[in-house]
């Protein structure tokens, strides 16, 4: 059996008006690839922000290896240095050349070496193909080019697993081919993620396990095959037959 | 503009050729302890007093410059020592120890360490001296001696302190040095001075070991001065000088003629009564300052004071040199002081009448003498005259048609203030000044002051008219030009009034930003975090108190509250002043950059395991900055103008350099006009220097 990376246990989330993630439980094991689908408003951002603690929880737990992340004294970032998070709006520091996003992080929390540092995210951008890039600021790219510097900003932590915050709802149409291809190519390898998405067609090739929410609770949860297309439940059911 | 750039340009050169020439001959370096007076202190920022003097004087003698630099007494005799300094000069006692370790010069003056006792004192000779209760000053020879000689004996930090302890009786007996005790006891006539010194000294001065031949050419020339009576004036020069009751006089800085009169006025009484006059220019203000945070030895003088200022300085007295009364037809409309606004109002010209006229109502119809003012009244000319009482009650006997308001319109009368210690002498003066006026002399030293003001005035009307040979427009201006900035040098009050405002503004705009930058973190991390919400309340009371108070009333509290009782720089009053005002004005500036900062910044930071504060200072507060540059730009500009109050404390910035111009020449156009164009120009420049640096921040972009 493999490593649980995350244990989500009842948890809730309340705002002041609504609340958006409604005694949620479920594990995320290392190496699985898990995408969390559901109606505008379902909580699906939430629960993902909470898995990073970007929200903090009103009750419930959030184990990450076994520790409980909603500890009071738990310091978060040295525990965010594990989760990788990408933004449905790319977040990139625009006062930073692409290489400098890149190696921010990685140096100022002493992982690496400023030389290193540069080392890894040479390789990181000759592998998606925007070396020649690495001078540039962020306001002289494509979207797709940006949200790909965000993936590889941080896969440079060397995350246990990554967060996609709606990762292409952002880009242009044509840009989002190669934004995909690369979370396909870091599915393969093995890297754990949780994706919140509405490309269901990708949910469906490449995920392990596609959650489903609706009003803050988790409605199914199974493999593609079962969630998306024979599920019974007429809620899922009718979701899937408008987007697809 | 030209002249003005060639006589800069010649300053310029002139001070360049000074420099090599002093590189050129040889330098002595002298060290002093500048506290000592009249042997070392400082005066108007330059050491004076006997010692600096006679080296100064053996040294030019024997073909050296001399650099005298100012440092603690105990390093004295080490800078000698150890070769940093030549010679050590400040009244050093010639002692054994000292001996091993420096060569001392012939001794110039022998003093002594006396007794100063109360005139029915036991105490008649050092044989009584044990058991007493002696006081000395804090580490003088007198201390050393008491201390190995007689017994523990208790310190004061000043001779003053000590005196006043044997006064008041908690002391039998102060050992102190004789010249000083001298003074003491002139003013303490229950005070006597033991005829036998407790311990004679010598002062000599000190040089390094290896300096054996150095030292017999200055004793060589010593010795010179010794015999020609040289040293003993020197000694004497400084002595009386600093016996001399010190008059610190303020004189009205807005109006020349006014302050002129009153300088020659004093002068005179100065000479009168052996003081030093010390003179300044300043406002009322600037009086209560002074008064406040310098008690001792000073008589203030010369400013007419209202009764709510006057209340504040209980130690004052009254010179009343003139009334002035109020004349007008028997069947005027007039019928209190009041009415005179808009009314046509006589006076004799340049008299005080004339001059608080023009101040509180409006200017007046100046006449040669008080007759042609009364006849002006009778004749219609003017609706009121006003004139000096006794001129007027003569007057008023032959002329039945008009009348008289038996009350004062306006006394002229000067305050003389001094401080709590000083009641005393200030009494003395005053009955001095009181005998003088019922004498006349007091009237024959005003008719002095006033004569010696008449002949500068036509000595510089002369020199006027020499430039003004041309009547035409062209050389009007020429002529206004020259008047406003070439004589007197007065461009120097626009240089360095512009270095002023420069230096206030650069420091403040400095504080401002490091006040400014913690001030909006905090705030901030409150508003993004919830948490420091005590500092965050601390800053919103600096925020709304600042902000909602004028910054002229900011830099009066400071100055006259926070630093009333302190002898502190007013450039640094300025300079804290506007910095914690402006602080207050960046702090919302950056605030609202860091706020503009959009929220998934900070997130993103923080999602890739930085921090709370490395995101703030990696990602937000750079990006922030960036966004308010032109704001706090815009800042800065606002504050090189506000700092133009400045002039309220009496420091003279840019805009206080113009007025003193204005009120010498009474010409407005040029001093504002120039004093304008430096702002602008200042402002031009720091705009475009701001488009520089936002286009290089913006290229990233």
């Amino acid at each position: 059996m493999s490593e649980t990376i995350f244990e989500v246990r009842d948890l809730v989330k309340q705002f002041p008006a609504l609340t958006a993630v409604d005694h949620v439980s479920t594990t995320i094991n290392r190496g699985e690839v898990v995408f969390v689908v559901g109606p505008s408003g379902s909580g699906k951002s939430t629960f993902l922000r909470c898995l990073n603690m970007l929200e903090t929880p009103t009750s419930g737990q959030v184990l990450f290896k076994g520790q409980d992340i909603t500890a009071k004294e738990l310091p978060l970032n040295k525990f965010r240095q594990q989760v990788g998070m990408v933004f449905q709006h790319f977040n990139l520091f625009p006062h930073l050349t692409i290489r400098k996003n890149i190696t921010l992080a990685p140096v100022r929390t002493h992982r690496l070496t400023a030389k290193e540092a540069n080392e890894k995210a040479d390789a990181l951008l000759k592998r998606i193909g925007l070396y020649d890039k690495r001078n540039a600021y962020p306001a002289q790219l494509s979207g797709g080019q940006k949200q790909r510097i965000a993936i590889v900003r941080a896969l440079a932590m060397n995350p246990d697993v990554l967060l996609f915050d709606e990762p292409t709802s952002a880009l242009d149409p044509e840009m989002v081919g190669e934004v995909l291809s690369l979370m396909k190519e870091l599915a393969q390898e093995g890297m754990t993620m949780v994706v919140v998405t509405h490309e269901i067609g990708f949910a469906a090739e490449v995920a392990d396990r596609v959650i489903f929410m609706d009003h803050g609770q988790i409605v199914v949860s199974g493999t593609p095959e079962n969630v998306i297309k024979n599920s019974d439940n007429p809620r899922v059911r009718d979701f899937f037959s408008k987007v697809l | 503009m030209k002249r003005l750039l060639l006589v800069m340009a010649a300053v310029m050169l002139c001070l360049c050729g000074c420099k090599e020439e002093t590189a050129r001959k040889k330098t002595l370096v002298m060290v002093t302890n500048a506290t000592f007076p009249p042997y070392e202190y400082v005066d108007m920022g330059k050491i004076e007093g006997i010692d600096p003097e006679v080296v100064r004087r053996i040294t030019r003698k024997m073909g050296y410059e001399l650099e005298i630099q100012d440092m603690a007494f105990d390093a004295i005799i080490a800078a000698v020592q150890t070769g940093k300094a030549q010679i050590a000069a400040s009244g050093i006692t010639v002692t054994e120890d000292r001996k091993k370790k420096v060569l001392f010069t012939d001794p110039y003056v022998v003093a002594a360490q006396v007794m100063i006792v109360p005139k029915n004192s036991p105490v008649k000779s050092a044989a009584d001296l044990k058991g007493k209760r002696i006081g000395v000053q804090h580490g003088t020879t007198g201390d050393t001696y008491v201390k190995e000689n007689i017994q523990e004996p208790q310190r004061f930090q000043h001779g003053p302190d000590a005196v006043t302890a044997l006064v008041s009786g908690k002391l039998d007996v102060v050992v102190i040095d004789g010249e000083p005790a001298e003074a003491y006891v002139s003013k303490n006539p229950q005070l006597k001075i033991l005829s036998e010194p407790l311990v004679k000294e010598e002062y000599a001065f000190a040089m390094g070991k290896e300096n054996k031949e150095l030292l017999d050419k200055f004793n060589a020339e010593l010795r010179k001065m010794k015999a020609s009576g040289e040293l003993a004036k020197v000694i004497n020069h400084y002595r009386k000088l600093n016996s001399k009751v010190k008059l610190t006089v303020f004189l009205p800085p807005e109006n020349a003629i006014d302050g002129k009169y009153l300088r020659s006025m004093m002068e005179q009484l100065a000479e009168r009564f052996d003081f030093r006059a010390d003179y300044h220019e300043g406002g009322q203000e600037a009086v209560a300052g002074v008064i406040q945070s310098d008690v001792k030895q000073i008589i203030a003088v010369a400013i007419p004071l209202t009764q709510d200022q006057k209340k504040l300085l209980p130690y004052t007295e009254t010179l009343i040199l003139g009334e002035y009364v109020l004349v007008v037809p028997k069947s005027s409309d007039i019928k209190d002081f009041s009415m005179l606004n808009g009314k046509k109002i006589g006076a004799v010209k340049g008299t005080f009448a004339d001059r608080y006229i023009e101040k509180n109502i409006h200017p007046a119809h100046v006449f040669a003498d008080a007759a042609e003012v009364l006849n002006a009244v009778v004749s219609g000319k003017v609706d009121a005259a006003v004139v000096e009482r006794k001129i007027a009650e003569v007057y008023l006997k032959k002329d039945k048609n008009l009348k008289m308001f038996p009350e004062n319109f306006v006394r002229e009368e000067y305050l003389f203030l001094v401080g709590k210690e000083n009641q005393s002498l200030l009494k003395e003066f005053a009955a001095n000044m009181k005998k003088m006026q019922s004498s006349g002399d007091l009237k024959k030293i005003l008719e002095q002051a006033n004569t010696v003001q008449n002949a500068k005035a036509i000595r510089s009307e002369v020199k006027q008219e020499k430039v003004m040979d041309e009547d035409s427009l062209w050389g009007g201006i020429k002529f206004s030009f020259y008047n406003n900035f070439v004589k007197d040098q007065r461009y120097t009050y626009l240089v360095k009034g512009f270095f002023v405002t420069i230096e206030i503004t650069v420091l403040a705009v400095l504080m401002g930003i490091v006040i400014g930058f913690f001030v909006a973190v905090i705030r901030s991390t409150a508003d993004l975090t919830g948490k420091l919400k005590l500092l965050d309340g601390l800053c919103r009371v600096y925020l709304t108190v600042i902000r909602g108070t004028p910054v002229v009333v900011q830099l009066l509290i400071i100055y006259f509250v926070i630093f009333g009782s302190v002898n502190v720089d007013k450039v640094l009053v300025a300079v804290i002043a506007f910095g914690i005002n402006s602080g207050a004005y960046v702090a919302e500036i950056i605030r609202g950059g860091i706020m503009s900062i959009d929220k998934g910044q900070m997130e993103a930071g923080q999602s890739l395991g930085l921090t709370y504060w490395q995101s703030m200072r990696e990602i937000i507060l750079p990006q922030a900055f960036k966004n308010v540059l032109p704001a706090l730009g815009n800042e800065f500009i606002v504050l090189l103008k506000e700092t133009s109050v400045a002039g309220y404390i009496a420091l003279q910035d840019l805009t206080r350099g113009g007025d003193i111009i204005r009120s010498q020449t009474y010409d407005a156009f040029f001093p504002l006009i120039a004093v304008a164009l430096i702002y602008l120009t200042v402002v031009v420049f720091l705009s475009w220097l701001l488009g520089c640096l936002e286009k290089r921040l913006k290229r990233n972009e």
